[in-house]
C-alpha cells in the first residue's frame, strides 16, 4: 500500500516536472521567435531608410521601441473588452507559431499535430482580437480602421487559401509536416513554388501574402497617418508595445506558413533562412511601390492573384 | 459676354457706373443718393442675382472695411468669373452705428460662411442667415468685435492678464502710438538745386 | 533597480515619438529634419498621428486661445513619460503676435514646458539641436515636466480656468471634443 502511494506521488511529481519543462520550453521558444521577428522589423526600417537615401535607425531600434512602450504609464482607463481584445490579438499568432516546424529548435513537436484547418482558424484570431479592441475605443477613426482591416483580410485570405488548397490537392494531405516532407529542403526544383502548375497557385498566394504582411501596396489598415493611424488610433503605451510584439510574432507565423507550403521548410534552420529571404522580397516591393486605396486594393486582390491561384488550383486538380 | 458688354449691361439695367481700374477687375458702388435702406438692399440683391445670371459663377469673398471717421462700414462682395477671368466687386455702404443688413445666402450659397465671418469680426448682423450669429473662429468672445477700428488690443490684453502675460505691453504701446503719427516732411532745397 | 531605471531612461531617450500637432508656421521646418538631409529617424525619432502613441508634443508656433484647448486635451491624453517643447518665439512670449486679441503669449503658464527653442522660425539645424538636447535630457532623467504637471496640477488648472473662464472637462481621460 505504501509503495503504491509513493509511486503515485512520484509519478505526479514527474508529471508536474514534465509540465514545468514543457512550459519553459514553450516560453523560451516564443520569446526567441518574437525576438527574431523584431529583428526582421529592424531590417525593414534600415532597408527602407537606405532606399530613401537616409542613414536610418540602428537595426535594434524595434527592441528599444518595445522596451520604451512597455515602460510607459497609461493615461486612460480602458474597459475590459479592450484588454481582452488586446490579449486575444497577441495570443493568436503565438499559438499559431507553436504549430510551425520551428518549434523543434527547443525540442518540441507540436508541429506534427497541426493541420490546415486549425491553422486557418488561428490565423484570424490575432487580427480579430485587435479589431475587437479597436472597435470599442472611443475614437471614430478606430472603427474606420477596423472596417478597412477586415475588408483587407477578406481580400488577401481568398488568394492565399486558394493557393494552399492547390498544394493540398497535389499532396493529398492537410497535415503541415507531411506537406513539408513532400518537398526537398534545399533543392529549389523540389519546392512546390517551382513546379508546374503549382507555380501559379504560389504566385497568387505570394501576392496574398503581401497583403497579409500589410506591406505596400496593401498597407491601408496599418499605414502611418492613414486616417489618423486607423486601427491603432487608441493603442498607446503598453497596448502599442503588445501590438508591436504581435506584429513580430505574426510576421514569423505568416512567412513560416508560406515557407512550409511552397518552399519546403522542414527544420528550424532552413525555415528561418527562408523566412529571411521571403521578408527581404516583401520589403523590396514595399520600398518602391505606392499604396492602393482600400477599395482598389480589395478589387486588385480579388482579381489578379485570385484568378492566377484559381487557375493553378484547377490545373492541379483536373490536369 | 465680354468685359465691355458686362459694363454696358449693368449700366443699362441698373444705371450704375462700373469702373475698370485695371485688367481683370470691375468695381461698382451702390450709391446712397437719398434712397432708403430697403431700396438699396433691393438693388444689391438684384445686381448679385443679375451677375449670377450673366457671367459670374463663384462668390470669392464678402469683406468689410471699417471707415471709422466717416462713420460707415463698406461691404465688398467679390464675384469671380471663370469665362471672362474677371473679378466683379460690389461695394455697399452701411451705417456704422446700426450695422443691420440682409443676407444674400439664397442667391449665393458661399455667403453663409462669409457672412458668419463678417458678423464675428465686425458685428454686422445679416437678417435671414441664422448661422451668421454663431461663433466662427473665436470661442467665448467677450468684447466688441476685434477687427473694428475702435477695438484696442493692448487694452484687451490688460483686461485679460492671463492671455497677455509675458510682455509688459506699456512701453510697446507707447512705441506703437508714436509710430502712428505722420512724420513731418522737411522742406529741403534739394529739388530746387536739381532744377537749377 | 537604479541600473534598470537607467536602462529604461536610455531606451526612452532613443525612441522619441513626436505628435504632429503643429500650430502656426513651425510645421514647415519639420519635413527637412525628417527627410534625408538631417534624418531624425537615426535617433529613433518618428512622427506619430495620435497623442496616445506620442512621447513629445511640439508646439511649433503661435498658440491661440482656441488651439490651447486642443493642446491641453492632446497633452492629457498622452501616456505618462511625456514632454512638451515650445518651438519658436511665439509660445515663449508671444513673438510678433504679442498684442493679438487671439493668441496666448505664454504657454508655460498653462502647461509645463521641458525645452524652449528660440527663433522665428528655428531652422532645421536648430530642430536637430533641439532633438539631441531632448535626448540628453531624457537619458539623464532631467525632463520631468509631466511629473511637475501632476504635482502642480492645482496651479495649472487655476491658470487654465482664469484664461478660459471655465474648467476643461474630461470624461475618464478621453477627449471631450
Amino acid at each position: 500500500m505504501n509503495t503504491a502511494t509513493v509511486a503515485g506521488a512520484a509519478s505526479a511529481g514527474a508529471k508536474f516536472l514534465g509540465a514545468l519543462v514543457l512550459t519553459l520550453k514553450v516560453l523560451v521558444y516564443l520569446i526567441l521567435m518574437v525576438a527574431i521577428g523584431l529583428f526582421l522589423m529592424g531590417i525593414y526600417r534600415k532597408f527602407s531608410a537606405r532606399v530613401q537615401y537616409r542613414v536610418g535607425p540602428p537595426i535594434w531600434q524595434p527592441y528599444i521601441d518595445v522596451i520604451k512602450l512597455l515602460s510607459k504609464k497609461d493615461a486612460a482607463t480602458k474597459n475590459w473588452v479592450f484588454d481582452l481584445g488586446a490579449v486575444m490579438g497577441f495570443g493568436g499568432p503565438l499559438i499559431l507559431l507553436l504549430f510551425l516546424p520551428l518549434d523543434s529548435i527547443v525540442g518540441l513537436n507540436f508541429h506534427t499535430k497541426g493541420d490546415l484547418i486549425l491553422i486557418l482558424y488561428l490565423a484570424v484570431v490575432g487580427p480579430l482580437g485587435f479589431a475587437l479592441a479597436a472597435s470599442v475605443g472611443a475614437s471614430p477613426w478606430g472603427a474606420i480602421g477596423v472596417g478597412r482591416a477586415l475588408s483587407m483580410m477578406l481580400g488577401y485570405e481568398l488568394p492565399f487559401i486558394l493557393g494552399i488548397l492547390a498544394v493540398v490537392a497535389k499532396d493529398g494531405t492537410i497535415m503541415l509536416h507531411k506537406v513539408a516532407a513532400a518537398q526537398s529542403i534545399w533543392n529549389p526544383a523540389g519546392w512546390h513554388y517551382f513546379q508546374w502548375p503549382l507555380i501559379l497557385a504560389a504566385i497568387g498566394a505570394h501576392i496574398g501574402l503581401q497583403g497579409m504582411l500589410s506591406e505596400k501596396p496593401f498597407e491601408q489598415s496599418v499605414a502611418p497617418h492613414e486616417i489618423g493611424s486607423g486601427i491603432m488610433v487608441e493603442f498607446g503605451g503598453r497596448y502599442l508595445g503588445m501590438m508591436l510584439l504581435m506584429k513580430a510574432a505574426s510576421l514569423m507565423a505568416e512567412l513560416g506558413l508560406f515557407a512550409i507550403f511552397f518552399l519546403g521548410a522542414t527544420t528550424p534552420l532552413d525555415t528561418i533562412i527562408k523566412i529571411f529571404i521571403l521578408y527581404i522580397i516583401a520589403i523590396s516591393f514595399d520600398a518602391v511601390l505606392g499604396r492602393f486605396r482600400p477599395d482598389q486594393a480589395f478589387v486588385v486582390l480579388w482579381k489578379w492573384p485570385t484568378i492566377i491561384a484559381l487557375l493553378g488550383l484547377l490545373l492541379t486538380v483536373f490536369a | 459676354m465680354r468685359v465691355e458688354e458686362v459694363v454696358k449691361a449693368i449700366k443699362d439695367k441698373f444705371g450704375l457706373e462700373v469702373e475698370n481700374p485695371y485688367p481683370r477687375r470691375l468695381r461698382v458702388k451702390i450709391p446712397v443718393d437719398g434712397k432708403s435702406d430697403e431700396e438699396r438692399r433691393q438693388v444689391l440683391r438684384d445686381l448679385l442675382q443679375y451677375a449670377k445670371e450673366i457671367e459670374f459663377q463663384h462668390m470669392s469673398f464678402i469683406t468689410c472695411v471699417d471707415f471709422i471717421k466717416e462713420g460707415r462700414f463698406e461691404l465688398n462682395y467679390g464675384l469671380w468669373s471663370y469665362t471672362i477671368p474677371t473679378m466683379l466687386v460690389v461695394k455697399y455702404d452701411l451705417d456704422r452705428e446700426n450695422p443691420k443688413h440682409i443676407t444674400v445666402v439664397d442667391i449665393w450659397k458661399p455667403a453663409k460662411i462669409w457672412e458668419q465671418e463678417v458678423h464675428e469680426m465686425f458685428g454686422v448682423e445679416f437678417e435671414g442667415n441664422p448661422r451668421s450669429f454663431e461663433p466662427y473662429v473665436l470661442e467665448d468672445w467677450d468684447s466688441i468685435p476685434p477687427l473694428r477700428k475702435d477695438f484696442d488690443p493692448v487694452q484687451y490684453l490688460k483686461e485679460h492678464p492671463m492671455q497677455g502675460a509675458g510682455y509688459d505691453p506699456l512701453p510697446y504701446a507707447n512705441l506703437v502710438e508714436k509710430n502712428l503719427e505722420q512724420p513731418t516732411v522737411q522742406e529741403t532745397g534739394g529739388d530746387e538745386g536739381a532744377n537749377s | 533597480m537604479a541600473e534598470w531605471l537607467k536602462l529604461i531612461d536610455k531606451a526612452r531617450s532613443r525612441s522619441i515619438w513626436m505628435l504632429m500637432y503643429c500650430t502656426g508656421c513651425g510645421a514647415m521646418e519639420m519635413p527637412p529634419a525628417m527627410t534625408s538631409r538631417f534624418d531624425m529617424e537615426r535617433f529613433g525619432i518618428m512622427p506619430m498621428a495620435t497623442p496616445r502613441q506620442a512621447d513629445v508634443i511640439l508646439v511649433t508656433g503661435y498658440v491661440t486661445k482656441k488651439t490651447l484647448k486642443r493642446i491641453i486635451y492632446a497633452y492629457e491624453q498622452m501616456p505618462a513619460p511625456k514632454w512638451l517643447v515650445a518651438h519658436g518665439s511665439c509660445p515663449i512670449n508671444g513673438g510678433v503676435y504679442w498684442d493679438s486679441h487671439a493668441t496666448v503669449n505664454r504657454l508655460d503658464l498653462f502647461l509645463p514646458v521641458d525645452l524652449y527653442v528660440a527663433g522665428c522660425m528655428p531652422r532645421a539645424e536648430a530642430n536637430m539641436k533641439m532633438f539631441t538636447e531632448l535626448i540628453d535630457m531624457v537619458a539623464k532623467g532631467e525632463a520631468r515636466g509631466w511629473e511637475e504637471y501632476e504635482k502642480n496640477k492645482a496651479y495649472y488648472k487655476e491658470n487654465q480656468r482664469k484664461l478660459f473662464g471655465y474648467d476643461l472637462v474630461f470624461t475618464d481621460g478621453r477627449s471631450a471634443l
